[in-house]
């Protein structure tokens, strides 16, 4: 029972617990370099959507985005794979990527 | 009702505090409590650097703070904690590849013997550690040092299950043959 006995040392080992390391200030530290107050979830909320809002009337009635999504759309079903086709949907893609990167990006981090 | 004082409230307690009503006091106590256990395994991870430890200790809880309400509780706080320190220390170790010191160097200029009870000891066993990959230095740490169950590590280094008893039984079998020499063959 070589292997037994080998991990009864080595377990040992590992499991002497590391002595406790003092505070010694840290907290202090760590309380002191804190950013100011954090958003609440409900504002930040209400500023994704405020964000989505305006982003949706900006697309719709200045860039005319909803005409670019019907063009690209009729011409990959006139012509699925073609190169315009293609191209117009890629583009399509990485716009709505961006906007979905950018809203989880938002969600995630600090406003 | 009058919350209990922070000393005494339970970890959930102090983050709903913490978060609800920005409780600073609340939020200090959770890395009064939590500093130790973060910092301990930092050292280990950084191979004795208690000075970089402690820069990315900082550095996890200021995300902890930041990112407060993502916790679910689906996990032990102190879990979701160390999972911010291990990706705070994969992030610095990836930003500071080049200049940061071998690890055999690092333990050369360890000014910090206290991670054990012995120090010799302790060297020893930290210099056998770092013949160990990243993920199975920190999978042997969480497991043996940390106490975390399979689960909890897996959360923590973000893979499977199967894949951390994989890393703590190669990892353990890289110490023993690191350390049998002097220690196994009793």
């Amino acid at each position: 029972m070589w292997a037994m006995n080998g991990n009864d040392w080595l377990e040992r080992k590992l499991h002497q617990a590391p002595a406790a390391i003092p505070d010694d200030g840290f907290t202090e530290r760590v309380m002191g370099a804190l950013p100011g107050r954090r958003p609440r979830a409900t504002l930040r909320s209400w500023i994704i959507l405020a964000a989505a809002v305006v982003a949706f009337l900006v697309g719709y009635f200045f860039l005319h985005v909803a005409d670019g999504v019907v063009i690209a759309l009729q011409v990959f079903l006139s012509e699925p794979f073609s190169p315009v086709s293609v191209t117009a949907l890629s583009i399509l893609a990485v716009v709505l990527g961006m906007v979905v990167w950018g809203t989880v990006a938002l969600a995630r981090d600090e406003m | 009702m009058v919350p209990p004082p922070a000393a005494t409230a339970p970890d959930s307690q102090l983050i709903a505090r913490s978060l609800l009503d920005d409780d600073r006091a609340a939020f200090s106590e959770l890395v009064r409590r939590h500093q130790s256990g973060v910092r301990a395994l930092l050292r280990r991870l950084c191979c004795g650097d208690a000075a970089l430890a402690d820069d990315l200790a900082q550095e996890t809880f200021i995300r902890a703070y930041r990112k407060l309400d993502l916790f679910r509780g689906e996990s032990r706080f102190s879990t979701w904690l160390y999972r911010i320190a291990y990706n705070a220390f994969l992030g610095e170790k990836r930003r500071l590849r080049s200049s940061l010191a071998a690890p055999e160097e690092a333990l050369e200029r360890r000014a910090d013997p206290g991670l054990t009870g012995d120090p010799a000891l302790g060297v020893d066993l930290d210099r056998a550690l770092t013949a160990l990959s990243e993920t199975e230095r920190a999978a042997i740490l969480l497991s043996y040092v940390q106490d975390l169950t399979h689960p909890e590590i897996a959360r923590v280094l973000d893979c499977p299950m199967g894949t951390v008893k994989t890393m703590i039984l190669r990892g353990k079998e890289k110490l023993r043959t690191r350390l049998s020499p002097a220690e196994g063959k009793v």
